[in-house]
């Protein structure tokens, strides 16, 4: 594993460590539909959309001296032109998969309150993002695996709404100030990403693939999270609320892509 | 509140605007489709020039032969055809209920297929003899000693993950004279298997070929030369090797052609692979359909490009259909003379 990626790796988990070994925070899972177009000419030049339940996600976070948090996200997709058809192949008979695009988001962040100091609660911070996207693309005979990953310095604001003693709306908005960015070839593979496999271990594989990355800043790639939750306390201990997050990808190169995520989540949260 | 709504407001222009920011996809009739398929081939099939393919003349010939009443089959059949002069093994058209289009008119017409056959060779084995995963036909490989010689044997059906066994083959038959490693119909795979597992049989390292790949549109975009070699680990095995091909191995498995074919005690016996060797992409049309092309330039250790040639045998022979209805493997049977 490159070194670059063991020191961040170590920071995210220190961070998160250290996060959730404290009290008072909030332990929030989520889950529900998540509504994805995307469209990656790397691989194809049509736009692929799906509606999924497989979305869902762990956030811990806790908001005393500031506001910390750390996130898992997980969404899978499976997304084709057609419904999947057969065909025939010599004296026998094939079937056509749809694509199957697969996503993972981790991140440790710490902001801080500013302005004044009043029940909007205003704050502004950073955070460390690990995307990882795994996508298999099908097209009858063949299949190629593709991935886009990015590991990116954020800075986020996040604001609070009171809406009465029980329940709030928050909303956040993050951007990545610059990027770690490691995607697909210009047609799907070449002998760099032959030669990334060589080792045939996924872990080494992988590691591979992220060092062939590069900095990317948003001239390259532009990434805008956008968070609406609404959050009403149950008891002392649990909460209950609703989320949309919606996320936009454009990455140009070596070929455009564009990658457009709307997620509606169900939350429960328990304070610790 | 007023601040609210004006947050409100810019999200919703943002949110509405980003699909808007999609490239306009091609659309789904027939002569969008053909558009597509022409220009992607246009823009990233690389073997063109080896091919003797004049692209724009078949564009000539077969785009005036869709308008937009142009049927489904009446399209793929247009289609085939326009592609059918490339005879690339790689080149592949599927569609709905139809027979997969090949490319290359041997795996098409399934030219001189019957001439290898797994249970014939299954008895030259003496009793024993492994077969990966599955007893059928598509076992991914099949190993043992032949028969009354002193001679082991070892067929991979393809090249992936079943090339981890060849140290196991190795070590198991380490006494032997010599080794016959069976390529013939081998459908490829991942060629790096073999480069990554062929350590005992190489002596030092030996280059093998490069490749470059299309990264533009332009007709002289490519990344740069990749050199591919192989490398010596393990004990070397310093025995004579036969490696059997025909017309049916292709892709990885004529990379790993191409391997053995740089080490000194190997003889290449049977006859010229496809020809089909550079590195594949899928692709989709806007009707569901599928299609595959090459998208590499790969040039042998001799500085050759056999892309639509194949490797040729150093020894060809040939079975007949009479020999293998009889029982009889003539390639095999040449092999074991060689290497025992």
């Amino acid at each position: 594993m490159p070194t670059k990626f063991k020191l961040i790796t170590l920071f995210i988990f220190i961070g998160s460590i250290q996060l959730m070994s404290q009290t008072g925070g909030v332990l929030q899972v989520s889950v529900g539909p998540s509504f994805l177009t995307r469209q990656d000419l790397v691989f194809s030049p049509f736009i692929h959309s799906d509606f999924s339940l497989l979305n869902g996600g762990l956030e811990y976070q806790k908001s005393k001296r500031g506001h910390q948090f750390f996130r898992l996200n997980y969404a899978g997709f499976e997304t084709g032109l057609q419904t999947p058809y057969d065909y025939v192949l010599d004296d026998t008979f094939g079937t056509s998969y749809p694509h199957d695009f697969t996503f993972v988001q981790i991140a440790y962040g710490h902001g801080f309150s500013i302005g004044k100091r009043d029940t909007l609660q205003p704050t502004l911070g950073f955070s460390l993002q690990m995307d990882v996207q795994a996508m298999t693309y099908q097209y009858g005979l063949f299949s190629f695996f593709g991935y886009y990953s990015t590991t990116a310095l954020n800075i986020w604001y996040r604001q609070t709404l009171p809406l009465g003693t029980k329940s709030r709306l928050i909303g956040m908005v993050e951007v990545p100030i610059v990027s770690w960015l490691t995607r697909s070839p210009y047609l799907v593979n070449d002998d760099e990403f032959i030669e990334n496999t060589y080792s045939h271990k996924g872990v080494e594989t992988f590691f591979k693939y992220l060092e062939d990355g590069h900095i990317a800043t948003w001239d390259e790639i532009q990434r805008l999270d956008l968070g609406l939750q609404y959050q009403y306390d149950l008891s002392r201990k649990w909460i209950l609320g609703a989320a949309y997050k919606f996320s936009f990808i454009h990455a140009s190169k070596p070929r455009d892509l564009y990658s457009i995520q709307n997620n509606f989540n169900l939350t429960l949260g328990i304070k610790l | 509140m007023k601040t609210y709504s004006i947050v409100f407001i810019l999200l919703s222009l943002i949110l509405s605007s980003c699909t808007t920011l999609l490239v306009e996809a091609p659309a789904n009739n027939p002569e969008a489709i053909f558009e597509n398929l022409w220009n992607t081939f246009d823009e990233e099939y690389a073997v063109f020039e080896e091919r003797s393919i004049d692209w724009d003349a078949q564009y000539n010939t077969y785009r005036p032969q869709v308008d937009a009443l142009t049927s489904d089959d009446e399209l793929f059949s247009i289609l085939t055809e326009m592609l059918t002069p490339f005879d690339d093994g790689h080149i592949t058209l599927t569609a709905p209920g139809k027979q997969v289009f090949f490319g290359n008119k041997i795996r098409r017409e399934k030219i001189d297929d019957a001439l290898f056959n797994i249970d014939v060779i299954k008895t030259y084995l003496e009793p024993g003899f492994e077969v990966g995963d599955d007893n059928t036909d598509q076992a991914p490989y099949i190993f043992g000693k032949v028969k009354d010689e002193n001679v082991a044997y070892i067929y991979f059906r393809y090249v992936g993950d079943n090339f981890i066994v060849l140290n196991d083959f190795l070590e198991k038959y380490k006494d032997v004279n010599g080794y016959i490693i069976d390529l013939r119909h081998n459908d490829g795979g991942d060629f790096t298997y073999c480069y990554s597992e062929i350590g005992r049989l190489v002596d030092e390292e030996r280059y093998v070929f490069r490749s470059k790949t299309k990264n533009g549109k332009g007709d002289n975009d490519y990344t740069e030369w990749h050199r591919w070699s192989v490398f010596p680990e393990g004990a070397y095995v310093d025995k004579p090797i036969a490696v059997l091909t025909d017309r049916y191995t292709i892709s990885a498995g004529e990379r790993a052609v191409m391997a053995f074919d740089v080490l000194p005690n190997v003889t290449i016996m049977g006859d010229t692979t496809n020809g089909a060797h550079a590195t594949l992409v899928g692709r989709e049309l806007a009707n569901g359909w599928f299609y595959s092309l090459v998208i590499q330039k790969v040039e042998v250790a001799d500085g050759e490009s056999y892309e639509g040639i194949g490797i040729a045998p150093d020894v060809l022979v040939k079975n007949t259909i009479d020999e293998i209805s009889n029982g009889v493997d003539q390639v095999l049977e040449n092999a074991v003379e060689l290497v025992k």
